[in-house]
């Protein structure tokens, strides 16, 4: 140890350029930074459920459909229908658009004798111009089934003009495109963009608004707690060094590894500034407290000091963040572990060598700095919060044990009501146009997830047609499916054409054969059916109203797959709601595994360093009973388990089993040198509880800049952490001195006379 | 030097008239070149290839043809679209599907997206003859071609432009680009003539769509041209085959 506390104050120079050097390396990489919330992408390809929705995606292109909602008094006026065909031309005009379709672009068949007319579904030259007419049309429009409650909604408020993309181009830079000319058209008309492409596209610029801005308000606010804590430039500016440097660092290798931030990892920065800073802080101040003379000798015997503390409470932290490497369901969930794991572990190293490289280069502390320093003895901390604490814990443990039990047995019924959420709409605030969207989608349109049923066999074939027919009317007649459409839809009605209205699927393969002839021209099939004609889908949409359960729903299909099984097709199913479920059962699972996995760690590594397995399980009690009580907090207000908020308990335990280590350890040593527990809880309250106390209030006031983010589960996370800081924070300074002292002989002897 | 500026406006005057005329000239020989083919039959086979994916498809039939705006197409190949057969007279289209017994009128289908999936247009062969419907400046002549420029005459064609390349020496066509309104090529057709008797007939076509990315090619074998055809070949009636 004191071999590489000496190398480091001797070859200071080589430290600080061998930093500088790797430093602008890493700066350079960050021009490679990518941004990536496409939650499909995060998904594990190898998955069934998943792989099929992919397979839909690829062949139907249903997955990457853009649309424009708009929402009038009534869409069917003209000034509205002037708007929609505006953004339909637009978006025609679009080179990487493939197809557009919109109320003032559809075409309808209409067969009156032997003639098919084919004509626009609301003639350009001329719209409604009364109300009366606008009805009339409102009545027209309601018996077509594909358009009416889809992209039109019942009531006439609300249509959507959708739009496929062309093979091979790039969907975020198009998204761009069309929403910058769709802006330029400065129209009246209320509009909002939906669908796959808009989410990533407006998750994607929060994520990079957030990181813009986030991290200079988080910046200054823990500058403003390190120099309300030390009164000193260097500490304050050692400490975010680290931190930065670290941000970098950490962040050009995880772009190196391939790897792009999410919106789960573009808090990983301001979680690095919040605990990265710490190590700094420590070692600083240890610099600072020890009373050697010569400056050197200081930093190389501070450094002895703190190496082992450092690291081992980097090692906790980093446990936390890598216990999402192995547990999570979630790509994201898995690079955001990464990511902060980094950081971490560079802050750690930066503060064990360019924070003591830095102190030996710079000149040693004036004597006005060194008056500058805070006597903890007179401290208003000490007067107001910790002698109370101090004497409370001492005097009453059992009360202060019960009242954490109380607060556990309390949060185990909000525990059990805490609900899960993985659906998009939950990322943005209420206001947001995108939930304005979602909601639109799903109260006028029948809701924006659809469901595939996916058919193998020979499409030609009468069999295989009428068990899709057959299959879609058992969808549709269930609670849980708003609308329908297939290519045995196609088939049915264009038979009816054929053969004077009845509509249904012929008994003939010759005839269908036969209508191929003119199915096979029609390009708008392609989302329905394989060129090959050897697969189809039915795409419905499901009703997410809250009340319908997805288990229910696959159960309802699952029953009737069973009973309708041939030789001579297949059927499958997937879709978002079936993604979610299994997002939503992962999330649960990969929380538990995390959360497993993070607590063995710690406990062992804890057990480790004080070389006793209780110790380490008693350190573990105030991160354990704080996590119990903020999922009852959830549980309580209704917040939701995300897969932004599920990384909170591994972190908090990360995190919070520091504190714990810190009054482990003062304590240790005060019950050797006092020869009495209770002394030795009273000196570590009053001397370690400061520190304690200064690290909740940075690492808290650093995660609760988060409040200030456009998504509302990193407003919660920000919230949850700073909570659990509080927690553990308390738990480590009330809880674990309370075990302590009716664990000891002195308090059970006490008891016992 | 009043006189010498006269003389060169009168220079260009003329030169761009002559260069018009000529144009004019080379377009109307190009017109008389394929509708000296009063009728035509031929055993036709189409080809529609996806050019992203390289799949496609092929169809066989028969077919009959008066001037440029009467057609039958009897198909005879895949077995499934056997006996289809469609007719196309001025401002009709009508398809005849034998299961189902009776002729169907689908003009509008067929000029809409949602029939045409092949890269030739109804529309495209409506522009015959060409000089009628077009103003042509020649761009620039090659050893074996010359190359117009067709602007359209009326607001109603789909096109911006054609570029037409005539063979000097037959006057048929060899190729022609179709620009759209925004002024990007779209369209690209190449046409093989072979002679039969005194006539040229263009005996392969190939459309290429870039907006669609697909690729059609049309060739004939068996063709005859000149066999006396009349319009009332080409009736709705014509499409049911008579029974034996």
């Amino acid at each position: 140890m004191k071999n590489i506390a000496e190398k480091v104050v001797n070859y200071k120079w080589h430290v600080l350029t061998a930093i500088a050097l790797i430093t602008a390396f890493f700066v350079y990489e960050l021009r490679y930074v990518q941004v990536d919330s496409n939650i499909i992408n995060s998904l594990p390809a190898n998955d069934p459920v998943v792989k099929l929705f992919n397979e839909v995606g690829a062949e139907f292109g249903g997955n990457e459909m853009g649309m424009i909602l708009v929402e009038a008094d009534d869409v069917l006026m003209p000034q509205v229908l002037d708007d929609i065909k505006t953004i339909t031309d637009t978006l025609t005009g679009i080179e990487s658009v493939l197809s557009v379709t919109s109320l003032t672009n559809m075409m309808t068949i209409n067969v009156e004798n032997d003639d098919f007319q084919v004509h626009n579904l609301i003639n350009e030259n001329n719209y409604p111009r009364t109300k009366q007419q606008a009805d009339s049309l409102k009545k027209v429009i309601a018996k077509n089934n594909m358009v009416s409650g889809n992209i039109i909604s019942k009531d006439a408020t609300a249509t959507m003009i959708l739009y496929t993309i062309k093979d091979g181009t790039d969907v975020d830079s198009l998204s761009t495109v069309v929403m910058d000319k769709i802006d330029a058209l400065n129209i009246k008309t209320k509009h909002y963009y939906a669908g796959a492409p808009f989410l990533r596209k407006y998750v994607d610029s929060i994520v990079s608004y957030d990181l813009r801005t986030l991290i200079p308000i988080a910046f200054v606010v823990i500058a403003l707690i390190l120099f309300l804590s030390f009164h000193s430039s260097r500490g304050i500016i050692l400490p975010l060094l680290t931190a930065g440097l670290s941000i970098i660092w950490a962040l050009g290798i995880f772009t190196m590894m391939g790897l792009k931030l999410s919106m789960v990892s573009n808090n990983v920065p301001i979680i690095i500034l919040a605990v990265g800073s710490a190590y700094a802080i420590h070692v600083l101040n240890r610099v600072n407290q020890c009373e050697e003379k010569e400056k050197n000798r200081k930093i190389a015997k501070a450094y002895m000091f703190m190496i082992i503390p450092v690291s081992l409470t980097a090692l906790t932290t980093m446990v936390g963040f890598l216990s999402f490497v192995f547990g999570a369901y979630l790509n994201m969930i898995r690079d955001f572990g990464v990511f902060a794991a980094l950081g971490t572990f560079f802050s750690a190293v930066l503060a064990l060598t360019m924070v003591p490289a830095l102190l030996a280069v710079l000149p040693a502390k004036t004597r006005r700095e060194a008056k500058r320093k805070i006597d903890p003895g007179k401290s208003k901390m000490k007067k107001y919060l910790l002698e109370p604490l101090s004497k409370k814990v001492v005097r009453r443990p059992k009360r202060v044990v019960l009242g954490w039990v109380i607060m556990f047995a309390v949060s185990i019924y909000g525990v059990f009501i805490l609900k899960r959420s993985v659906s998009t709409s939950g990322y943005f605030k209420k206001d947001h146009p995108y939930s304005v969207a979602e909601r639109i989608m799903s109260e006028k349109l029948g809701g924006s997830k659809p469901v595939f049923v996916v058919f193998k066999g020979d499409m030609q074939s009468p069999e295989v047609l009428k068990a899709m027919m057959e299959t879609e009317n058992y969808m549709v007649k269930s609670p849980y499916i708003s609308g329908a459409q297939s290519l045995a839809d196609v088939v049915a009605n264009l038979y009816g054409a054929f053969n004077d209205g009845d509509v249904k699927i012929p008994d003939s393969e010759g005839m269908i054969g036969q209508l191929w002839f003119i199915l096979g021209q029609n390009e708008s099939l392609n989302r329905l059916v394989t060129p090959d004609h050897d697969k189809a889908i039915i795409i419905a949409k499901y009703i997410d109203n809250g009340k319908n359960s997805v288990k229910d729903f696959e159960k309802y299909m699952k029953d009737y797959f069973k009973t309708h099984k041939s030789k001579n097709y297949t059927i499958q199913m997937t879709g978002m709601p079936f993604v979610n479920a299994k997002l939503d059962h992962n999330l649960l699972y990969s929380q538990i595994f995390s959360l497993l996995i993070a607590i063995v760690f710690v406990i062992g590594i804890v057990s480790i360093m004080f070389h006793s397995f209780l110790k380490g399980v008693i350190a573990s009690t105030p991160i354990i009973a704080t996590i119990g009580i903020l999922y009852g907090i959830m549980g309580l207000v209704g917040i939701s388990l995300d897969i932004v908020t599920v990384l909170v308990a591994s972190i908090a335990i990360g995190i919070g089993i520091d504190y714990s280590i810190h009054f482990i350890s003062h304590f240790n040593h005060s019950v050797k040198r006092l020869n009495s527990v209770p002394a030795a809880i009273e000196e570590t309250i009053l001397l370690s509880g400061r520190a304690i106390m200064i690290n909740f209030i940075s690492v808290s006031a650093g995660f609760l800049v988060l409040v200030f983010s456009n998504l509302v589960a990193m407003i919660y996370f920000g919230i949850l952490i700073a909570l659990s800081m509080l927690g553990s924070s308390m738990g480590a300074l009330t809880l674990l001195p309370s075990i302590f002292l009716l664990e000891s002989k002195e308090y059970r002897k006490k008891e016992t006379d | 030097m009043k006189a010498f500026i006269f003389s060169l406006a009168i220079y260009f005057t003329i030169s761009v008239s002559a260069s018009s005329q000529n144009a004019e000239h080379i377009l109307k020989k190009m017109d008389d070149t394929i509708l000296a083919v009063k009728d035509k039959t031929a055993d036709a086979e189409l080809e529609t290839t996806n050019t992203n994916t390289g799949k496609g498809n092929i169809k066989r039939a028969f077919l009959m043809q008066k001037g440029s705006d009467r057609k039958i197409f009897r198909y005879t190949y895949p077995q499934s679209d056997k006996g289809i057969a469609t007719l196309i007279v001025p401002d009709a289209v009508y398809l005849y599907l034998p299961m189902f017994k009776k002729p169907k009128k689908i003009t509008n289908m067929a000029q809409s997206n949602t029939f045409n999936k092949s890269a030739f247009s109804l529309s495209d062969a409506s522009y015959l003859p060409y000089s009628m419907h077009f103003t042509p400046t020649l761009k620039e002549t090659t050893g074996t071609d010359y190359i117009l420029e067709l602007i359209p005459k009326k607001e109603n064609i789909a096109y911006s432009k054609l570029i037409v390349y005539i063979n000097k020496k037959e006057h048929y066509p060899v190729k022609i680009e179709y620009y759209d309104k925004k002024n990007e090529k779209i369209k690209e057709a190449s046409y093989h003539y072979k002679k039969i008797g005194n006539y040229w007939v263009a005996d392969v076509v190939v459309m290429t769509d870039h907006s669609k990315n697909s690729k059609s090619t049309i060739k004939m074998s068996n063709l005859k041209i000149n066999q006396g055809l009349k319009d009332s070949d080409f009736t709705v009636e014509k499409l049911v085959p008579e029974k034996k």
